[in-house]
Protein backbone atom coordinates (compact mmCIF):
# COMPACT_ATOMS: atom_id res chain seq x y z
CA UNK A 1 0.00 0.00 0.00
CA UNK A 2 1.07 3.61 -0.46
CA UNK A 3 2.14 6.13 2.13
CA UNK A 4 -1.01 8.05 1.34
CA UNK A 5 -3.23 5.08 2.11
CA UNK A 6 -1.37 4.41 5.32
CA UNK A 7 -1.61 8.05 6.28
CA UNK A 8 -5.36 8.07 5.65
CA UNK A 9 -6.07 4.76 7.37
CA UNK A 10 -4.01 5.64 10.45
CA UNK A 11 -4.88 9.32 10.59
CA UNK A 12 -1.28 10.46 10.36
CA UNK A 13 -0.17 14.07 10.01
CA UNK A 14 2.07 14.89 7.05
CA UNK A 15 4.95 17.26 7.85
CA UNK A 16 7.04 17.04 4.70
CA UNK A 17 7.24 15.35 1.32
CA UNK A 18 3.57 15.58 0.34
CA UNK A 19 4.68 14.83 -3.18
CA UNK A 20 6.11 11.50 -2.02
CA UNK A 21 2.93 10.00 -0.70
CA UNK A 22 2.50 7.63 -3.63
CA UNK A 23 5.54 5.69 -2.50
CA UNK A 24 4.82 1.99 -1.99
CA UNK A 25 5.37 0.65 1.50
CA UNK A 26 5.92 -3.06 2.09
CA UNK A 27 8.27 -3.18 5.06
CA UNK A 28 8.52 -1.36 8.33
CA UNK A 29 11.44 -0.82 10.69
CA UNK A 30 11.35 0.60 14.18
CA UNK A 31 14.41 1.95 15.97
CA UNK A 32 15.63 5.10 17.69
CA UNK A 33 19.31 4.44 17.18
CA UNK A 34 20.63 5.92 13.97
CA UNK A 35 23.55 3.50 13.80
CA UNK A 36 21.11 0.61 14.01
CA UNK A 37 18.90 1.99 11.22
CA UNK A 38 21.96 2.58 9.05
CA UNK A 39 23.14 -0.94 9.64
CA UNK A 40 19.93 -2.95 9.68
CA UNK A 41 16.91 -1.20 8.21
CA UNK A 42 15.76 -2.79 4.94
CA UNK A 43 16.21 -0.48 1.94
CA UNK A 44 12.96 1.25 1.15
CA UNK A 45 11.26 0.41 4.43
CA UNK A 46 9.09 2.79 6.44
CA UNK A 47 10.98 3.97 9.52
CA UNK A 48 9.15 4.41 12.81
CA UNK A 49 10.97 6.43 15.45
CA UNK A 50 10.74 9.14 18.08
CA UNK A 51 13.85 10.95 16.87
CA UNK A 52 12.98 14.27 15.30
CA UNK A 53 16.34 15.95 14.85
CA UNK A 54 17.86 16.78 11.51
CA UNK A 55 20.08 13.69 11.24
CA UNK A 56 17.09 11.45 10.57
CA UNK A 57 16.80 12.96 7.09
CA UNK A 58 20.31 11.95 6.05
CA UNK A 59 19.66 8.42 7.29
CA UNK A 60 16.40 8.24 5.31
CA UNK A 61 18.18 9.38 2.17
CA UNK A 62 21.06 6.95 2.56
CA UNK A 63 18.75 3.97 3.02
CA UNK A 64 16.20 5.19 0.47
CA UNK A 65 13.54 4.78 3.12
CA UNK A 66 9.89 5.07 2.09
CA UNK A 67 9.46 7.68 4.77
CA UNK A 68 9.65 8.40 8.47
CA UNK A 69 6.78 8.07 10.95
CA UNK A 70 7.33 9.97 14.19
CA UNK A 71 5.44 8.63 17.17
CA UNK A 72 3.58 10.15 20.13
CA UNK A 73 2.44 13.12 18.08
CA UNK A 74 5.94 14.43 17.75
CA UNK A 75 6.64 16.98 15.07
CA UNK A 76 10.01 17.22 13.35
CA UNK A 77 12.24 20.18 14.26
CA UNK A 78 12.16 23.15 11.88
CA UNK A 79 15.54 22.38 10.42
CA UNK A 80 14.50 18.76 10.02
CA UNK A 81 11.51 19.78 7.91
CA UNK A 82 13.69 22.05 5.78
CA UNK A 83 16.21 19.28 5.15
CA UNK A 84 13.40 16.80 4.42
CA UNK A 85 11.79 19.05 1.82
CA UNK A 86 15.13 19.63 0.17
CA UNK A 87 15.95 15.91 0.07
CA UNK A 88 12.45 14.76 -0.78
CA UNK A 89 11.85 12.77 2.41
CA UNK A 90 8.31 12.22 3.66
CA UNK A 91 7.92 12.70 7.40
CA UNK A 92 4.58 11.90 9.02
CA UNK A 93 3.51 11.62 12.60
CA UNK A 94 1.25 9.31 14.53
CA UNK A 95 -0.60 10.46 17.62
CA UNK A 96 -0.01 7.08 19.24
CA UNK A 97 3.08 5.69 20.90
CA UNK A 98 5.67 3.46 19.29
CA UNK A 99 4.10 0.13 20.27
CA UNK A 100 0.61 1.03 19.05
CA UNK A 101 1.89 2.64 15.85
CA UNK A 102 3.99 -0.38 14.92
CA UNK A 103 1.09 -2.67 15.80
CA UNK A 104 -1.39 -0.80 13.61
CA UNK A 105 1.01 -0.78 10.67
CA UNK A 106 1.44 -4.50 11.21
CA UNK A 107 -2.36 -4.89 11.13
CA UNK A 108 -2.42 -3.04 7.81
CA UNK A 109 -0.09 -5.65 6.41
CA UNK A 110 3.24 -3.85 6.61
CA UNK A 111 5.79 -6.59 7.19
CA UNK A 112 8.74 -6.69 9.54
CA UNK A 113 11.31 -8.82 7.83
CA UNK B 1 4.41 -14.60 60.22
CA UNK B 2 7.68 -16.05 59.07
CA UNK B 3 8.40 -13.11 56.80
CA UNK B 4 8.06 -10.57 59.57
CA UNK B 5 10.33 -12.60 61.80
CA UNK B 6 12.97 -12.71 59.09
CA UNK B 7 12.79 -8.95 58.59
CA UNK B 8 12.98 -8.34 62.30
CA UNK B 9 16.06 -10.54 62.45
CA UNK B 10 17.75 -8.56 59.69
CA UNK B 11 17.27 -5.26 61.47
CA UNK B 12 18.39 -6.81 64.74
CA UNK B 13 21.56 -8.03 63.04
CA UNK B 14 22.40 -4.52 61.93
CA UNK B 15 21.67 -3.06 65.32
CA UNK B 16 24.16 -5.51 66.82
CA UNK B 17 26.77 -4.74 64.16
CA UNK B 18 26.64 -0.99 63.99
CA UNK B 19 28.20 1.22 66.62
CA UNK B 20 27.60 4.84 67.46
CA UNK B 21 30.86 5.81 65.74
CA UNK B 22 29.57 4.27 62.49
CA UNK B 23 26.53 6.51 62.28
CA UNK B 24 27.20 9.66 64.30
CA UNK B 25 27.97 13.05 62.81
CA UNK B 26 31.60 13.72 63.71
CA UNK B 27 31.77 17.45 63.10
CA UNK B 28 29.84 18.99 65.88
CA UNK B 29 28.75 22.56 66.14
CA UNK B 30 29.10 23.64 69.75
CA UNK B 31 28.46 26.62 71.92
CA UNK B 32 30.00 27.90 75.15
CA UNK B 33 28.09 28.52 78.37
CA UNK B 34 28.89 32.24 78.32
CA UNK B 35 27.42 32.77 74.85
CA UNK B 36 24.01 34.35 74.49
CA UNK B 37 20.68 32.90 73.43
CA UNK B 38 20.69 35.30 70.49
CA UNK B 39 23.96 33.84 69.30
CA UNK B 40 22.43 30.41 69.72
CA UNK B 41 19.41 31.33 67.62
CA UNK B 42 21.60 32.55 64.77
CA UNK B 43 23.75 29.46 64.97
CA UNK B 44 20.82 27.03 64.88
CA UNK B 45 19.31 28.85 61.94
CA UNK B 46 22.55 29.17 59.99
CA UNK B 47 23.42 25.50 60.31
CA UNK B 48 19.85 24.24 60.15
CA UNK B 49 20.24 22.18 63.32
CA UNK B 50 17.97 21.81 66.27
CA UNK B 51 20.38 21.57 69.15
CA UNK B 52 24.02 21.64 70.21
CA UNK B 53 26.23 20.48 73.06
CA UNK B 54 27.60 23.15 75.37
CA UNK B 55 31.33 22.91 75.88
CA UNK B 56 33.35 24.51 78.64
CA UNK B 57 36.87 24.07 77.31
CA UNK B 58 37.00 20.38 76.51
CA UNK B 59 34.22 19.28 78.77
CA UNK B 60 30.61 18.76 77.80
CA UNK B 61 28.64 20.61 80.44
CA UNK B 62 25.21 20.78 78.87
CA UNK B 63 22.86 20.46 75.90
CA UNK B 64 20.77 23.27 74.51
CA UNK B 65 18.03 22.80 71.96
CA UNK B 66 15.46 24.62 69.93
CA UNK B 67 12.91 23.79 72.62
CA UNK B 68 15.01 25.75 75.12
CA UNK B 69 15.28 28.61 72.63
CA UNK B 70 11.53 28.73 72.16
CA UNK B 71 10.95 28.74 75.89
CA UNK B 72 13.36 31.65 76.21
CA UNK B 73 11.73 33.62 73.36
CA UNK B 74 8.29 33.05 74.83
CA UNK B 75 9.41 34.15 78.29
CA UNK B 76 9.99 37.66 77.00
CA UNK B 77 13.46 38.06 78.47
CA UNK B 78 15.57 40.36 76.36
CA UNK B 79 18.72 38.26 76.60
CA UNK B 80 20.16 35.35 78.55
CA UNK B 81 23.27 33.26 78.74
CA UNK B 82 23.25 29.73 77.42
CA UNK B 83 24.52 28.57 80.80
CA UNK B 84 21.24 29.61 82.38
CA UNK B 85 18.98 27.87 79.88
CA UNK B 86 20.80 24.68 79.03
CA UNK B 87 20.13 21.21 80.38
CA UNK B 88 23.04 20.46 82.63
CA UNK B 89 24.99 17.19 82.76
CA UNK B 90 23.30 15.71 79.74
CA UNK B 91 23.19 12.02 79.06
CA UNK B 92 25.96 11.10 76.71
CA UNK B 93 26.84 8.15 74.55
CA UNK B 94 30.17 6.43 74.01
CA UNK B 95 31.36 6.12 70.44
CA UNK B 96 31.89 2.37 70.76
CA UNK B 97 28.39 1.53 71.99
CA UNK B 98 26.24 -0.80 69.88
CA UNK B 99 23.16 0.83 68.37
CA UNK B 100 20.90 -1.78 69.91
CA UNK B 101 21.68 -0.46 73.39
CA UNK B 102 21.61 3.16 72.35
CA UNK B 103 18.12 2.96 70.87
CA UNK B 104 16.68 2.10 74.23
CA UNK B 105 18.09 5.34 75.61
CA UNK B 106 16.37 7.34 72.89
CA UNK B 107 13.13 5.62 73.83
CA UNK B 108 13.45 5.93 77.57
CA UNK B 109 14.64 9.51 77.84
CA UNK B 110 12.75 10.94 74.86
CA UNK B 111 15.72 13.17 74.07
CA UNK B 112 16.24 13.73 70.36
CA UNK B 113 20.00 13.98 70.38
CA UNK B 114 22.98 12.89 72.42
CA UNK B 115 26.56 14.12 72.50
CA UNK B 116 29.01 11.32 71.80
CA UNK B 117 32.25 11.06 73.67
CA UNK B 118 35.32 8.93 73.23
CA UNK B 119 35.35 6.09 75.81
CA UNK B 120 38.99 6.69 76.73
CA UNK B 121 39.50 10.44 76.58
CA UNK B 122 35.90 11.44 77.30
CA UNK B 123 36.30 14.18 74.71
CA UNK B 124 33.39 15.15 72.47
CA UNK B 125 33.70 13.31 69.14
CA UNK B 126 30.29 13.59 67.62
CA UNK B 127 26.56 13.92 67.95
CA UNK B 128 23.85 11.33 67.38
CA UNK B 129 20.21 11.84 66.46
CA UNK B 130 17.46 9.43 65.42
CA UNK B 131 17.77 10.72 61.87
CA UNK B 132 21.43 9.82 61.82
CA UNK B 133 20.67 6.33 63.08
CA UNK B 134 18.18 5.86 60.25
CA UNK B 135 20.61 7.20 57.66
CA UNK B 136 23.34 4.93 58.94
CA UNK B 137 21.09 1.89 58.83
CA UNK B 138 19.91 2.71 55.33
CA UNK B 139 23.51 3.00 54.15
CA UNK B 140 24.36 -0.31 55.76
CA UNK B 141 21.33 -1.93 54.13
CA UNK B 142 22.37 -0.55 50.76
CA UNK B 143 25.61 -2.42 51.12
CA UNK B 144 24.11 -5.65 52.33
CA UNK B 145 20.57 -6.35 51.29
CA UNK B 146 19.52 -7.30 47.78
CA UNK B 147 16.52 -6.03 45.84
CA UNK B 148 14.57 -9.23 46.41
CA UNK B 149 14.73 -8.80 50.15
CA UNK B 150 14.03 -5.11 49.98
CA UNK B 151 10.91 -5.57 47.92
CA UNK B 152 9.34 -7.54 50.72
CA UNK B 153 10.94 -5.48 53.42
CA UNK B 154 8.69 -3.65 55.76
CA UNK B 155 10.39 -2.02 58.69
CA UNK B 156 10.52 -4.10 61.84
CA UNK B 157 9.00 -2.42 64.86
CA UNK B 158 12.27 -0.92 66.05
CA UNK B 159 12.98 0.72 62.72
CA UNK B 160 9.34 1.77 62.44
CA UNK B 161 9.45 3.56 65.77
CA UNK B 162 12.57 5.43 64.71
CA UNK B 163 11.13 6.32 61.35
CA UNK B 164 7.88 7.47 62.88
CA UNK B 165 9.67 10.22 64.79
CA UNK B 166 12.39 11.35 62.47
CA UNK B 167 12.59 14.98 61.54
CA UNK B 168 15.01 14.94 58.65
CA UNK B 169 17.23 12.42 56.93
CA UNK B 170 20.12 13.35 54.67
CA UNK B 171 21.73 11.09 52.10
CA UNK B 172 24.52 12.01 49.71
CA UNK B 173 26.01 10.31 46.68
CA UNK B 174 29.09 11.14 44.64
CA UNK B 175 28.69 11.05 40.87
CA UNK B 176 31.54 10.31 38.51
CA UNK B 177 31.37 11.83 35.06
CA UNK B 178 31.27 9.41 32.13
CA UNK B 179 31.07 6.37 34.42
CA UNK B 180 28.22 4.68 32.60
CA UNK B 181 28.49 1.42 34.50
CA UNK B 182 27.59 3.19 37.71
CA UNK B 183 25.30 5.85 36.25
CA UNK B 184 21.88 5.52 37.79
CA UNK B 185 23.03 3.40 40.72
CA UNK B 186 22.52 6.18 43.24
CA UNK B 187 18.96 6.76 42.07
CA UNK B 188 18.01 3.11 42.22
CA UNK B 189 19.49 2.87 45.71
CA UNK B 190 17.57 5.95 46.73
CA UNK B 191 14.38 4.41 45.43
CA UNK B 192 14.95 1.39 47.66
CA UNK B 193 15.55 3.64 50.66
CA UNK B 194 12.32 5.51 50.09
CA UNK B 195 10.42 2.25 49.86
CA UNK B 196 12.00 1.12 53.11
CA UNK B 197 10.86 4.33 54.75
CA UNK B 198 7.32 3.59 53.70
CA UNK B 199 6.91 6.64 51.46
CA UNK B 200 3.86 6.53 49.17
CA UNK B 201 4.57 4.62 45.90
CA UNK B 202 3.55 7.48 43.60
CA UNK B 203 5.94 9.82 45.40
CA UNK B 204 8.71 7.24 45.30
CA UNK B 205 8.14 6.90 41.55
CA UNK B 206 8.31 10.64 40.88
CA UNK B 207 11.41 11.09 43.00
CA UNK B 208 13.11 8.10 41.39
CA UNK B 209 12.48 9.35 37.84
CA UNK B 210 13.56 12.91 38.65
CA UNK B 211 16.76 11.84 40.37
CA UNK B 212 17.63 9.28 37.69
CA UNK B 213 17.27 11.86 34.91
CA UNK B 214 19.31 14.39 36.90
CA UNK B 215 21.94 11.77 37.66
CA UNK B 216 22.20 10.74 34.00
CA UNK B 217 22.55 14.36 32.90
CA UNK B 218 25.42 14.87 35.32
CA UNK B 219 27.19 11.67 34.30
CA UNK B 220 26.72 12.25 30.59
CA UNK B 221 27.71 15.90 30.39
CA UNK B 222 29.74 16.74 33.49
CA UNK B 223 33.07 15.72 34.96
CA UNK B 224 31.72 15.02 38.42
CA UNK B 225 28.81 15.77 40.67
CA UNK B 226 27.13 15.36 44.01
CA UNK B 227 23.56 14.23 44.52
CA UNK B 228 21.93 15.10 47.84
CA UNK B 229 18.61 14.12 49.32
CA UNK B 230 16.81 15.58 52.29
CA UNK B 231 13.81 13.57 53.42
CA UNK B 232 11.62 15.55 55.75
CA UNK B 233 8.05 14.92 56.87
CA UNK B 234 6.59 17.53 54.56
CA UNK B 235 8.76 17.17 51.48
CA UNK B 236 11.59 15.37 49.77
CA UNK B 237 14.32 17.63 48.42
CA UNK B 238 16.82 16.46 45.83
CA UNK B 239 19.72 18.42 44.45
CA UNK B 240 22.36 17.50 41.90
CA UNK B 241 25.32 19.82 41.64
CA UNK B 242 27.75 19.05 38.87
CA UNK B 243 31.08 20.41 37.70
CA UNK B 244 31.02 20.51 33.95
CA UNK B 245 30.26 22.59 30.87
CA UNK B 246 27.01 23.97 32.26
CA UNK B 247 23.96 24.89 30.21
CA UNK B 248 24.17 27.90 27.90
CA UNK B 249 20.47 28.57 27.66
CA UNK B 250 18.52 27.16 30.59
CA UNK B 251 15.16 28.33 29.28
CA UNK B 252 15.72 26.47 26.05
CA UNK B 253 16.92 23.39 27.87
CA UNK B 254 13.52 23.21 29.55
CA UNK B 255 11.77 22.81 26.19
CA UNK B 256 10.85 19.20 25.42
CA UNK B 257 12.86 17.92 22.48
CA UNK B 258 15.62 20.50 22.71
CA UNK B 259 18.94 18.80 23.11
CA UNK B 260 22.55 19.69 22.55
CA UNK B 261 23.53 16.04 22.86
CA UNK B 262 26.21 14.68 20.56
CA UNK B 263 25.35 11.50 18.65
CA UNK B 264 27.11 9.10 21.01
CA UNK B 265 24.72 10.14 23.77
CA UNK B 266 21.76 9.21 21.59
CA UNK B 267 23.31 5.84 20.94
CA UNK B 268 23.22 5.30 24.69
CA UNK B 269 19.49 5.86 24.87
CA UNK B 270 19.57 9.47 26.06
CA UNK B 271 19.92 12.94 24.56
CA UNK B 272 16.42 13.25 23.16
CA UNK B 273 15.91 16.43 25.11
CA UNK B 274 13.44 14.92 27.52
CA UNK B 275 15.47 14.67 30.68
CA UNK B 276 14.76 18.12 32.05
CA UNK B 277 11.10 18.14 30.99
CA UNK B 278 10.73 14.76 32.73
CA UNK B 279 12.24 16.16 35.92
CA UNK B 280 9.92 19.12 35.75
CA UNK B 281 6.91 16.87 35.31
CA UNK B 282 7.80 14.86 38.39
CA UNK B 283 8.65 17.77 40.65
CA UNK B 284 6.35 20.04 42.55
CA UNK B 285 9.09 22.64 42.39
CA UNK B 286 12.19 22.57 40.21
CA UNK B 287 15.05 25.00 39.94
CA UNK B 288 17.97 24.97 37.53
CA UNK B 289 20.95 27.22 37.89
CA UNK B 290 23.91 26.99 35.57
CA UNK B 291 27.16 28.79 34.84
CA UNK B 292 28.69 27.84 31.49
CA UNK B 293 32.18 26.50 32.02
CA UNK B 294 31.60 25.83 35.72
CA UNK B 295 28.61 23.58 36.19
CA UNK B 296 24.91 23.12 36.79
CA UNK B 297 22.70 22.68 39.82
CA UNK B 298 19.30 21.08 39.51
CA UNK B 299 17.07 20.98 42.57
CA UNK B 300 13.69 19.39 42.99
CA UNK B 301 11.05 19.43 45.71
CA UNK B 302 8.27 16.90 46.02
CA UNK B 303 5.70 17.63 48.69
CA UNK B 304 4.60 14.64 50.64
CA UNK B 305 1.89 16.22 52.72
CA UNK B 306 2.89 14.32 55.80
CA UNK B 307 3.38 17.35 58.00
CA UNK B 308 3.69 16.32 61.60
CA UNK B 309 2.99 12.66 61.09
CA UNK B 310 5.21 9.61 60.66
CA UNK B 311 6.09 8.02 57.32
CA UNK C 1 -0.66 -13.62 29.04
CA UNK C 2 2.22 -14.71 31.26
CA UNK C 3 5.83 -13.68 30.79
CA UNK C 4 6.57 -17.28 29.94
CA UNK C 5 4.10 -17.03 27.07
CA UNK C 6 5.66 -13.72 25.98
CA UNK C 7 9.01 -15.49 25.75
CA UNK C 8 7.45 -18.31 23.75
CA UNK C 9 5.65 -15.98 21.36
CA UNK C 10 8.84 -14.05 20.70
CA UNK C 11 11.00 -17.19 20.64
CA UNK C 12 13.03 -15.40 23.26
CA UNK C 13 15.77 -16.78 25.49
CA UNK C 14 15.34 -15.93 29.16
CA UNK C 15 18.56 -14.53 30.63
CA UNK C 16 17.32 -13.51 34.07
CA UNK C 17 14.24 -14.67 35.91
CA UNK C 18 13.04 -17.94 37.38
CA UNK C 19 9.85 -19.91 36.88
CA UNK C 20 8.03 -17.91 39.53
CA UNK C 21 8.91 -14.61 37.86
CA UNK C 22 7.88 -15.94 34.46
CA UNK C 23 4.46 -16.92 35.77
CA UNK C 24 3.61 -13.24 36.30
CA UNK C 25 1.04 -11.63 34.01
CA UNK C 26 1.88 -9.10 31.33
CA UNK C 27 -0.75 -6.85 29.81
CA UNK C 28 0.97 -3.60 28.85
CA UNK C 29 3.99 -2.82 26.69
CA UNK C 30 6.32 0.09 26.00
CA UNK C 31 8.65 -0.04 22.99
CA UNK C 32 11.66 2.08 22.10
CA UNK C 33 15.36 2.69 22.52
CA UNK C 34 15.34 6.04 24.30
CA UNK C 35 15.15 5.77 28.05
CA UNK C 36 13.89 9.27 28.77
CA UNK C 37 10.92 8.47 26.58
CA UNK C 38 10.17 5.44 28.71
CA UNK C 39 10.43 7.56 31.85
CA UNK C 40 8.14 10.23 30.44
CA UNK C 41 5.17 7.87 30.54
CA UNK C 42 2.50 8.46 33.13
CA UNK C 43 1.77 4.75 33.48
CA UNK C 44 4.03 1.80 34.27
CA UNK C 45 4.03 -0.90 31.58
CA UNK C 46 4.69 -4.54 32.42
CA UNK C 47 7.14 -5.04 29.58
CA UNK C 48 9.76 -2.85 27.93
CA UNK C 49 10.81 -3.95 24.45
CA UNK C 50 14.06 -2.30 23.43
CA UNK C 51 17.30 -2.62 21.53
CA UNK C 52 19.33 -0.80 24.16
CA UNK C 53 21.81 -3.31 25.56
CA UNK C 54 23.31 -1.38 28.44
CA UNK C 55 22.80 -1.47 32.18
CA UNK C 56 20.84 1.75 31.73
CA UNK C 57 17.95 -0.24 30.29
CA UNK C 58 17.81 -2.20 33.56
CA UNK C 59 18.24 0.91 35.70
CA UNK C 60 15.45 2.63 33.78
CA UNK C 61 13.20 -0.38 34.30
CA UNK C 62 14.09 -0.36 37.98
CA UNK C 63 13.40 3.35 38.40
CA UNK C 64 10.18 3.17 36.41
CA UNK C 65 8.94 0.01 38.12
CA UNK C 66 8.92 -2.06 34.92
CA UNK C 67 9.33 -5.74 35.68
CA UNK C 68 10.46 -7.14 32.32
CA UNK C 69 12.92 -6.08 29.63
CA UNK C 70 12.94 -7.76 26.21
CA UNK C 71 15.98 -7.13 24.04
CA UNK C 72 15.32 -7.28 20.30
CA UNK C 73 17.41 -7.69 17.16
CA UNK C 74 19.18 -10.68 18.69
CA UNK C 75 21.78 -8.35 20.10
CA UNK C 76 24.43 -9.73 22.44
CA UNK C 77 23.52 -8.91 26.02
CA UNK C 78 26.50 -7.94 28.18
CA UNK C 79 26.99 -9.95 31.37
CA UNK C 80 26.83 -6.83 33.61
CA UNK C 81 23.34 -6.23 32.27
CA UNK C 82 22.29 -9.80 33.12
CA UNK C 83 23.84 -9.54 36.58
CA UNK C 84 22.09 -6.27 37.30
CA UNK C 85 18.75 -7.67 36.10
CA UNK C 86 19.13 -10.54 38.56
CA UNK C 87 20.07 -8.16 41.35
CA UNK C 88 17.08 -5.94 40.64
CA UNK C 89 14.72 -8.91 40.14
CA UNK C 90 13.86 -7.84 36.61
CA UNK C 91 13.06 -10.50 34.04
CA UNK C 92 15.39 -10.16 31.06
CA UNK C 93 15.02 -11.96 27.76
CA UNK C 94 16.39 -11.60 24.24
CA UNK C 95 14.70 -12.31 20.91
CA UNK C 96 16.07 -12.40 17.38
CA UNK C 97 12.94 -10.62 16.18
CA UNK C 98 13.15 -7.00 15.18
CA UNK C 99 11.42 -4.36 17.26
CA UNK C 100 8.70 -3.81 14.65
CA UNK C 101 7.80 -7.51 14.39
CA UNK C 102 8.00 -8.10 18.11
CA UNK C 103 5.41 -5.35 18.63
CA UNK C 104 3.17 -6.83 15.96
CA UNK C 105 3.35 -10.27 17.55
CA UNK C 106 2.63 -9.01 21.05
CA UNK C 107 -0.29 -6.96 19.76
CA UNK C 108 -1.74 -10.05 18.11
CA UNK C 109 -1.50 -11.80 21.47
CA UNK C 110 -3.54 -9.06 23.08
CA UNK C 111 -0.92 -6.89 24.73
CA UNK C 112 -1.64 -3.19 24.61
CA UNK C 113 0.15 0.10 25.37
CA UNK C 114 -1.48 0.29 28.75
CA UNK C 115 -3.53 -2.02 30.91
CA UNK C 116 -7.22 -1.91 30.23
CA UNK C 117 -7.08 -0.44 26.73
CA UNK C 118 -8.42 -2.82 24.10
CA UNK C 119 -9.51 -6.34 24.80
CA UNK C 120 -6.98 -9.04 25.45
CA UNK C 121 -7.90 -12.50 24.21
CA UNK C 122 -8.26 -15.25 26.83
CA UNK C 123 -4.76 -16.46 27.65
Amino acid sequence: MTLREISDRLGLTVHSGCDRLDTEVTRGYMSDMLSDVMGNAPIGSLWITMQKHKNIVAVAVMKSLAGIVLVKGRAPDEDTVAAAEEEGVAILSSAQGAFATAARLHELGVAGD
Amino acid sequence: MHEQQAQHAKTQELLFELRVADVMRPQVICVRPDQTMTELRNLLREHRISGTPVLDGDEVVGMITIADLIAFLVSGESEARIADKMTRNPQMLFSDQLLVHVIRQFDETRFGRFPVIDPQTHKLVGILTKGLIIEGMLRAMERELKEEEIRQYRASHIFEDLVAEYKEIYLTYELIGRDFDRAGKASTQMKRNLKRLGIRPDIVHRLAVASYEAEMNAVIYADSGVMEFRIAPEEIFMRVRDRGPGIEDVARAMEPGYSSAPDWVREMGFGAGMGIPNIRKCADKMHIQSTPGIGTTVSVRIFTGREGEGA
Amino acid sequence: MTLKEVAEQLSARVLAGGDEDLAAAATSVAAGDMMSDVLARADIPDVLVTGLTTVQAIRTASVAGIKTVVIVRGKPVPQPMIDLAREESIVLMVTAMKLFEACGRLWDCGLRPRAGKGKAPEA
